[in-house]
């Protein structure tokens, strides 16, 4: 079988771009899982903390039942393989990961596929947010996800780095993402 | 708020593009969604104008389902080179899909191509959205090259380019020398629209 995404190398430039094929099934766990996470966050009286904690479950569970099999250790290559292929392509997700080495990679997310609702919907941001960021540390305990930019800030594309080995300063970047959340909730 | 900035963003590309060949328009992350609607605006409302813009950023669907009016502006013909790298094919005939962000040569023949098409009369314009992403899968080096080609060729045929590039921390000095390869330099800041 082939690559799960498109290789494209210009100099010392690798940069990989996912093919989104979307699997109904897959899809719909996603938007479900979204679902619970806006309920559970109303029936906690608006705590971000819900929605973002229900989000990271469910992207552990995408890892324990998709990808935990791949590897047992992981580098950023091996990550990324099966989560453009059980991940990312069956969601729809189209996104370029560009400046990959052994602890880092940064992603540019330039289509949700049919689901519309991400680049308009602030939660619908940090609820991918969280559900990456599950999926990640998954794999890497001592990683962090970064969120550079976002669709619904206005941005061309949702940029997001991941850490395999975060220095102390990203350890902050849930909370910044969370209060980002709320500051932005209460102007618009 | 966002259509005051809009507009602002709107007058201030029509009135640089009137006068200079060429025109790079450096702009925080977030503010690449207003600019682009004030592009699809002006366009819009000049529809004996014609446009070329090649998208390095969104696929081609991706802009008509965000921007709905685009479809029935028949002054604009796209140039995708995200859509068939990510196995994503929709044919349409406002749009030419190029296989990859990396063929530069091609993406080249494919403007030129549209703008033979226009009878000389008719004022033309290029966007590139965006330099910034064709570095992304590109050396700095090689887009260099493209975008002196471009401008050249254009130059010669009396078609305006608007250039876009996103300002990231440490800006790329690639980056940075290639946006000034332009007549004009357009900032954008919310504080001076």
């Amino acid at each position: 079988m082939g690559n799960p995404f498109k290789k494209i190398e210009s100099g010392d430039k690798k940069v990989w771009i996912t093919q989104p094929k979307e699997i109904e099934k897959i899809l719909k766990r996603k938007e479900i899982a979204l679902k619970i996470a806006k309920g559970k966050m109303i029936d906690n009286g608006g705590k971000i903390e819900t929605a973002m904690q229900t989000a990271e479950a469910f992207g552990r569970g995408l890892f324990e039942e998709l990808l935990k099999d791949e590897s047992i250790e992981w580098t950023m290559d091996k990550w990324l393989e099966p989560v453009i292929k059980n991940i990312f392509n069956p969601m729809g997700t189209g996104a370029t990961f560009t400046n990959i080495s052994n602890d880092k990679a940064k992603s540019y997310i330039f289509s949700y596929g049919q689901s519309n609702e991400e680049t308009d919907d602030r939660i619908a941001t940090l609820f991918n947010y969280g559900f990456l960021r599950g999926i990640f540390r998954s794999a890497f305990p001592n990683g962090e996800l970064i969120l550079e930019n976002s669709m619904v800030d206005g941005a061309q594309m949702d940029e997001f780095i991941f850490k395999a080995n975060a220095v102390e300063s990203d350890r902050l970047e849930r909370e910044k993402i969370k209060n980002d959340y709320i500051s932005k909730k209460i102007l618009s | 708020m966002a259509n005051v900035l809009i507009d602002g963003l709107k007058e201030r590309i029509s009135n640089a593009i009137k006068i200079n060949q060429s025109i790079g328009i450096l702009l925080p992350g977030n503010n690449y969604t207003d600019l682009i609607q004030a592009i699809f605006e002006r366009i819009k409302e000049n529809p004996n104008e014609a446009w070329v813009y090649l998208t390095v950023t969104k696929p081609y669907n991706n802009l008509i389902k965000q921007f709905e009016f685009l479809p029935e502006c028949k002054n604009i013909k796209f140039i995708d080179c995200i859509s068939r790298a990510a196995g994503i094919s929709n044919p349409s005939e406002d749009c030419i899909f190029v296989e990859s962000p990396t063929m530069l040569e091609k993406i080249g023949l494919e403007i030129m191509n549209i703008f033979k098409e226009v009878d000389d009369s008719t004022n033309k314009y290029l966007v590139i959205d965006s330099i910034s992403n064709l570095i992304i899968y590109n050396e700095p080096g090689i887009v260099t090259e493209f975008f002196y080609h471009i401008i050249n060729r254009t130059r010669a045929k009396d078609i305006h380019i608007i250039s876009l590039a996103i300002e990231e921390e440490g800006l790329n000095q690639h980056l940075n020398r290639l946006i000034y390869l332009n007549d004009k330099i357009l900032k954008v800041r919310d504080s001076f629209i």
